[in-house]
């Protein structure tokens, strides 16, 4: 990894993915990515969005309308009947999370003695959610991006000739592109990656 | 409030349901053109509040903001699903009008922010923002590309925030 004193400039998304996180067009594991990374980047928190501003004008000025009188019950008894979440253990932020809403347990395979992934869900665009974890200082097997990849570092860090990723780090890796990420010491490395198309590995 | 949803606190749920659970159903209604299953939807956001609460940063904006993306993204989570299982009627007499003339659902103030925008930009957001359309049902009435809409939406809703920010600076 980078030796250098001063730590690298945050990653983000583009200001448009995060105006799209807030208009309802994104599918859910499109916002589970954007929201990992939100939850590490006060920057990007800080940035309202025209949607939210507008739509929390709408909400303050709405005139209420009176729920069914046994809707609250019906959502307490949904919170007591949630199966225990198979995130809780990994550094999955809340927000995402819930977007995931993953009701199995994790299906982990292994891409190499020292890396392994689990798919969380997928959309109708092909692409698909997947957890990673590598070992601290392992390569990840070297793979092709069919349709773009998209990551965010919840864990550790990792480096590749794009350069280093850190904590909530958000980085787009365009089709066509390959990669044979190096990851960093003293903890694996945990991210959430979204993927168009598939890998290819070789 | 949020805060003590965080650490599980269902009386403060409950407080939170009484102040806001009127307003959002009214949201729900508005995005989903008085169908039924926006009590459908309220619940799905309520869970989703109760699960999230700890990502709400007041640094980023009020509560409100915030509530409105869950419901917004929460009500076209349900209408895709629903796509996919019901072909969509064309036109069906509960599809938004075109015209703004009779906006009673939105505050004075925003109603006045959407007339002054040019005509093109009002009509992608009031249909595909306001409205509840997705951006392709939008497109496809409005008769432009995805493209085309997506863009006249983002700059509307930019103009539209400015003119809020404006009025109340």
């Amino acid at each position: 990894m980078s030796s250098a004193d001063s730590p690298p400039p945050m990653l983000h998304p583009p200001a448009e993915a995060l105006d799209a996180l807030a208009d309802g067009t994104l599918s859910p594991v499109e916002r589970a990515l954007l929201e990992a990374h939100l939850a590490h980047c006060p920057l990007c928190r800080r940035r309202a969005t025209p949607a939210e501003t507008i739509g929390g004008r709408q909400l303050a000025t709405v005139a209420p309308v009176a729920p069914p009188d046994d809707l609250l019950d019906q959502v307490l008894a949904r919170l007591d009947a949630t199966p225990s979440d198979p995130l809780a253990d990994w550094p999955v932020p809340p927000a995402a999370r819930d977007e995931i809403d993953l009701d199995r347990p994790l299906d982990w395979q292994s891409l190499s003695t020292d890396c392994r992934f689990a798919e969380l869900a997928a959309d109708d665009l092909d692409q698909v959610l997947y957890l990673v974890e590598t070992e601290p200082e392992a390569v990840m097997p070297r793979h092709r991006h069919l349709g773009g990849e998209r990551l965010v570092v919840l864990q550790g860090a990792l480096d590749d000739p794009w350069g280093p990723m850190m904590l909530g780090d958000y980085r787009h890796y365009p089709a066509g592109t390959d990669h044979a990420p190096v990851m960093g010491t003293g903890v694996s490395c945990v991210g959430l990656i979204l993927v168009r198309g598939g890998l290819e590995f070789f | 409030m949020l805060r003590a949803i965080a650490d599980g606190d269902r009386s403060a749920f409950r407080a939170f349901y009484g102040r806001w659970g009127g307003r959002l159903l009214a949201i729900l209604r508005q995005l989903s053109r008085g169908d039924a299953r926006a009590e459908d939807v309220l619940q799905e956001v309520l869970v989703a509040v109760w699960r999230r609460a700890a990502s709400y940063d007041p640094v980023r904006g009020d509560v409100g903001g915030w509530l409105y993306v869950i419901c917004r993204n929460r009500w076209f989570d349900h209408a895709r699903r629903q796509a996919r299982e019901v072909a969509l009627e064309t036109g069906d007499a509960s599809q938004p009008e075109d015209s703004i003339d009779e906006c009673p659902e939105l505050g004075l103030d925003l109603e006045q922010a959407l007339r002054r925008l040019p005509p093109e930009k009002r009509r992608a957001v009031h249909l595909a923002f306001f409205g509840g359309l997705t951006h392709e049902e939008a497109a496809s009435r409005l008769g432009v590309p995805l493209g085309t809409l997506k863009s006249r939406i983002r700059l509307g809703l930019l103009d539209l925030a400015k003119a809020l920010q404006d009025d109340y600076s």
